[in-house]
């Protein structure tokens, strides 16, 4: 699906000017149109989260525009209300998803951008990668498979004081499907771990940060930007380390 | 004041519980309503032409509705109401918005709308994706099926699915798709192939090099596939190799590359690719 195609059906909320500045795309997702969030949040279709505390917030958007910039395969995304009490967080409608089982190694084709999350993980500090954080969608032809990654919101990232402070650690006992094809996953990890280091570099960069803070009321903008560049410059050895951590438990 | 709806859905069969929505209730400023669903499956879907004729009347029956509160299953058992939903602040035209936004619509491409399923792939097929996934095709050859053998049966010893030619071993190779529908058969034919390629190399003292037939089992999510594949195959096969296991797949695979490097077949060089 590309953004504006038909595919997409726009949404019938309101959206924050502040969303509308920091991810354009967000606007297009294909959301059912109830009134009803409960019925279809933990179908794992597609998730609406209403958050006790914005840090779980912080970690699915800085999760988000990472991975999007990344090229992990992430769902579009948006936050429904932003600014209240009842904001959710929404991940786009993956139409005929199943969950990751280690036997569909074999045929997942988009290899880079699902290593790419491996890079990703390894940055935000995300050690939640169970098997239901990762979803499968039938390819062009049977048996291949498409992977996507979904939900950041257990990421360090998400707690700016307790992230800095993790400094350049990654998770050593993620909790992460079993079976994954690592081997395969590599260049993509490793390439996505260069581009980490390119964007650095962006302006881009703090921008997103400082938006991200500024939709869920986060006060350490910088901390978090400071640290989050600290871990992208040093993402080739991030990303190194991760790759044996995660090849020792698949 | 917003309008409501509630859905429309008809249960060809309630035991099964199958349920399929067929279309909407909609209320507002007191009018009542039916919004149709623009897609609905054919009688091949549902259970047949009465079942689908079934759905047609209660359709039908609800075309000028009386009241938005109908009781479910007051029409037909067959035919159940929905809750009460809102539909979003700032539609205009409540019917067609749901008709146009919520209920099932007609697949787009041609290959979406058939009612018969597709054909699953081949069990050659998904093997050789395997080989595909994991690097090694290069070495991989299909349709082992020398003409230098003799054909004492059409059906005895045609081909094997996948070979490796080395220097002093052939990997004879046969997939297992452990949730293919006959997967029983599939292992019995794979024993009667392979037993019937020994006994041709063992009349035609060929092919030069050691055969040994592997049998590599997809297990597909049905984990009692290697223990099956295991039994049946004790015979026939050299080595049944479970390759959903990443320990016995790493073996594999070197053996793979080994021999078919052995061969003279230098496979491809892992180039980055950037």
């Amino acid at each position: 699906m590309t953004r504006g195609s038909e595919d997409y059906w726009d949404h019938p909320w309101r959206w924050s000017a502040v969303a509308r500045a920091l991810v354009p795309s967000m606007f297009h997702i294909r959301v059912k149109p109830t009134s009803l969030w409960t019925e279809w949040a933990d179908d794992g279709c597609a998730r609406a989260s209403t958050r006790f505390g914005w840090q779980e917030m912080l970690a699915e958007l800085v999760g988000w525009f990472l991975g999007r910039d990344l090229g992990a395969p992430v769902p579009d995304a948006a936050i429904l209300f932003p600014g209240r009490a009842d904001a959710a967080w929404l991940s786009a409608y993956i139409p005929h998803p199943i969950h990751w089982e280690a036997h569909h190694a074999h045929f997942v084709t988009n290899l880079d951008a699902f290593g790419a999350m491996l890079a990703l993980d390894a940055i935000i500090h995300n050690h939640d990668r169970h098997k239901m954080n990762i979803l499968l969608t039938p390819g062009a032809e049977e048996p291949e498979l498409d992977a996507w990654a979904i939900d950041t919101g257990a990421a360090l990232v998400g707690f700016p004081a307790d992230f800095a402070a993790a400094d350049l650690a990654v998770p050593e006992k993620p909790n992460i499907a079993r079976g994954l094809p690592v081997r395969l996953m590599e260049p993509g990890a490793r390439r996505a771990a260069r581009r980490a280091v390119e964007l650095v570099e962006s302006p881009a960069l703090q921008h997103q940060v400082a938006g991200a803070c500024r939709l869920v009321g986060e006060q350490e903008s910088n901390i978090l930007f400071s640290a989050l560049s600290k871990r992208m410059k040093q993402a080739t050895r991030l990303v190194e380390r991760y790759i044996e951590v995660v090849g020792a438990i698949s | 004041m917003s309008a409501k709806f509630r859905l429309v859905q008809y249960v060809p069969d309630p035991f099964v519980g199958t349920k399929i929505t067929i279309g909407a209730l909609v209320e507002h400023d007191g009018q009542v309503e039916l919004a149709r669903a623009p897609w609905v499956p054919g009688p091949g879907c549902i259970g047949g032409r009465k079942a689908w004729s079934t759905m047609q009347l209660i359709l039908d029956s609800l075309s000028t509705p009386a009241r938005f509160d109908l009781p479910s299953g007051e029409l037909s058992a067959l035919a159940q109401l929905g809750e009460e939903r809102l539909v979003p602040a700032g539609v205009g035209s409540a019917r067609e918005w749901l008709e146009a936004k919520l209920l099932p619509q007609k697949p787009l491409r041609e290959q979406d709308q058939k009612e018969t399923p597709p054909y699953r792939p081949h069990r050659d097929t998904v093997g050789y994706r395997f080989f595909e996934q994991w690097s090694v095709a290069d070495f991989v050859k299909r349709k082992y099926a020398p003409s230098s053998l003799p054909r004492t049966h059409p059906k005895a010893a045609a081909s094997v699915s996948h070979y490796v030619p080395g220097k002093d071993e052939l990997l004879l190779m046969e997939p297992v798709v452990g949730t293919r529908p006959k997967f029983e058969d599939d292992l019995q034919a794979i024993s009667q192939e392979f037993l019937a390629f020994r006994e041709l190399f063992r009349q035609m003292s060929g092919p030069h090099q050691t055969p040994v037939f592997i049998a590599y089992v997809l297990t597909g999510g049905y984990s009692a596939a290697m223990g099956e594949a295991s039994r049946v195959l004790s015979r026939a096969a050299d080595q049944v190799v479970n390759v959903d296991d990443p320990a016995q797949r790493t073996l594999f695979l070197q053996r793979i590359v080994a021999v078919g490097s052995s061969g003279g077949n230098q496979g491809s060089l892992p180039l980055p690719r950037n």
